[in-house]
């Protein structure tokens, strides 16, 4: 969707390029995330696609079309533009600054004002307590979410992002960044965003483009990114607790053990037992008769069971539940809390679907990181 | 001193110099508006944006030559009268309307700008809606620093035979009449005050209505 053929920008002022030779492609319906240190060349690749800047050398491709043979202001109004400092107009109302393209484009009032509402809704404002307040009137969040919304006015398919949630608070930041998540997911559009937060990389991007002194280090998925970084720049700029990030990333169902040994709530004691001398765990979980999770056993408690059903009264419930969504990083957070080595996973309130193990978290991110381990090392021999 | 010669000289001639006074300020304070706006604009446009600074220091500088020296300077070109009056006034009235103009737009927020190109609007349309609109303030202050300046300078105008309040002032003081001066005196003082609030209420106005 957006292609850079080995772009390379310069500065008259600047005796190295600001961006060196840069070649990437950004996939339909993804973001990518371009991130580095200060200085590093984000900002000035970014504007290289609506041609804020005119790169040196090379070519960007947005929609197969060379964007250096496009009428410069067509280009920029099918191409939304957030910026940090939201750039807002202060004379126009919100419902004014969000109507600037749709306006451009020659769209009908009707239109115009129907398609404002429905962006305020989705970038969470209520449209009649907003639409005519002035952008000083807006807290620093509000502000944010109106330049989304003015960006996403025509619908452009691509949108250019540079820092939008970096002059907010961490929470409101935190907030903006879970609702822009929940808003790609209904759109889908091709995003460029610029950040020089890597946590906040990890988290926004379907992939992400690290950057140095104008280079492109490395362009992956943010789980490639942490399970194998390219060189030593990376992982340092990842940072020392790439481990735990990695966690956050990683679904749990990556993890999910379907298939277990179970006892059930009306077996006899004799069967419990047998189950525990077959299986080398020491708790094992006990359902209903019609499936439904009921709690666990522990095996030292089988000893006092006495009576063939006395065991029952030995079954604990779980203390906490992890939803389908639930990353390893929540689910190890929950065993830590509740010091337990094992979580169920329930779909809704009732549907069991699974058990999590501290085992198989621990050795499945082992494995990752041996195996792509052994990747590089046998990529550096050959 | 005489009061009631004050007042007889006031109802006499007072109204007619007051008209001639307003008008010389009117004509070149119209023209240099007329004038001053474009060379202001064009200032900020490529490629003459690069020396928008240095074109803002000259103006501040120029400002700074005394209104009496731009009257004389005048004179051995254009000769005396009417014209020569009114055009030395314009290109004073000129300077804090193009210097604000500069400003103004040099003023508005980079991040405003960047937002709007950024969108695909053309440099016309941003300087339409946006530059303009957002720097009028500023400008409307330099109009209404100019016409100040300009009613007080008018005076000198009677020295090239411009006419206007001026007349007062200076046959009062080569006919040792200080009732002339004073008249002349208060009468452009109240023509200043007054102009300054007028535009100094549109300028709230729109303040209110443009400001960030
Ligand atoms: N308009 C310009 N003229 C001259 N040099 C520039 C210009 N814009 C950026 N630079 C220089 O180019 C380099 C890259 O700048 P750029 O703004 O792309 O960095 P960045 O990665 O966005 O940094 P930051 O995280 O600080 O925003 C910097 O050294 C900067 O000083
Ligand atoms: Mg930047």
């Amino acid at each position: 969707m957006i292609q850079f053929n080995r772009v390379t920008k310069r500065y008259s002022s600047m005796a190295r390029p600001a961006v060196d030779g840069l070649s990437l492609d950004v996939r339909e319906g993804e973001t990518c995330v371009f991130v580095g240190p200060s200085g590093c060349g984000k900002t000035t690749t970014l504007k290289m696609i609506n041609r804020i800047f005119e790169p040196t050398a090379g070519e960007i491709f947005v929609n197969g079309e060379n964007v250096l043979t496009q009428d410069q202001d067509q280009l920029r109004q099918g191409i939304g533009y957030v910026i940090q400092k939201t750039g807002l107009f202060p004379h126009y109302t919100v419902f004014e600054n969000v109507a600037t393209v749709p306006r451009l484009l020659k769209w009908e009032e009707g239109r115009v004002a129907a398609r404002v509402r429905e962006l305020l809704e989705l970038v969470g404002l209520d449209p009649d307590e907003n639409m005519q307040k002035f952008p000083r009137e807006l807290s620093g969040g509000q502000s944010q979410r109106v330049g989304v919304a003015r960006a996403m006015a025509a619908d452009p398919p691509v949108m250019l992002m540079d820092e939008p949630f970096g002059a907010v608070d961490p929470i409101t930041r935190t907030q903006l960044q879970n609702e822009f998540l929940t808003l790609q997911q209904k759109v889908r559009k091709t995003i460029c965003f610029v950040t020089h937060d890597i946590d906040e990389a990890i988290k926004m991007g379907d992939r992400i483009a690290i950057m140095n002194h104008g280079q492109l280090v490395q362009y992956d998925t943010p789980e490639n990114l942490l399970l194998a970084p390219a060189d030593d720049f990376v992982a340092e700029f990842i940072g020392s607790d790439r481990s735990l990030k990695v966690l956050s990333l990683l679904p749990v169902r990556k993890v999910l053990k379907r298939q277990f040994r179970m006892v059930s709530e009306t077996a006899e004691l004799s069967t419990v037992r047998a189950s525990f001398d077959a299986s080398e765990r020491n708790r094992l979980v006990v359902e209903d008769e019609r499936g439904n999770l009921v709690g666990y056993v522990s095996r030292s408690d089988m000893d006092k069971a006495g009576s063939a059903r006395g065991w029952n009264r030995f079954i604990k419930p779980f203390p906490a539940f992890l939803p389908p969504e639930a990353t390893l990083r929540d689910a190890l957070a929950v065993m830590l809390q509740h010091d337990i080595g094992a979580v169920p996973v329930m779909e809704g309130r009732r549907r069991f679907m699974g058990m999590i193990y501290l085992d198989d978290i621990r050795s499945y991110v082992g494995e990752a990181y041996q195996e792509r381990d052994s990747d590089s090392s046998t990529q550096e021999g050959a | 001193m005489n009061w009631e010669r004050l007042l007889d000289v006031v109802r006499e001639e007072g109204l007619q110099l007051v008209v001639q006074h307003l008008e010389l300020v009117g004509i070149s304070l119209f023209i240099a508006i007329i004038v001053a706006l474009p060379v202001g604009i064009l200032v900020t446009r490529f490629p003459l944006d690069r020396y928008a600074p240095q074109i803002l220091a000259f103006l501040n500088t120029a400002q700074g030559v005394p209104s009496l020296a731009v009257v004389a300077i005048f004179l051995p070109i254009m000769g005396i009268g009417r014209v020569p009056s009114l055009f030395a006034l314009t290109i004073y009235a000129l300077l804090p309307i193009a210097r604000n103009t500069i400003a103004g737009i040099e003023g508005v927020d980079p991040d405003v700008m960047e937002a709007a190109r950024g969108m695909g609007m053309s440099p016309r349309r941003v300087l339409l809606r946006i530059e303009l609109p957002l720097a009028l303030p500023v400008i409307i202050a330099g109009i209404q620093t100019s016409a100040v300046l300009t009613v007080g300078t008018a005076t000198l105008a009677h020295l090239i035979a411009g006419g206007g309040l001026g007349r007062l002032i200076f046959s009062g003081i080569s006919m040792h009449r200080p009732e002339y001066i004073i008249a002349g005196s208060l009468m452009t003082a109240a023509l200043a005050i007054l102009i300054d609030q007028v535009i100094g209420l549109i300028h709230r106005w729109i303040s209110a209505r443009y400001s960030g």
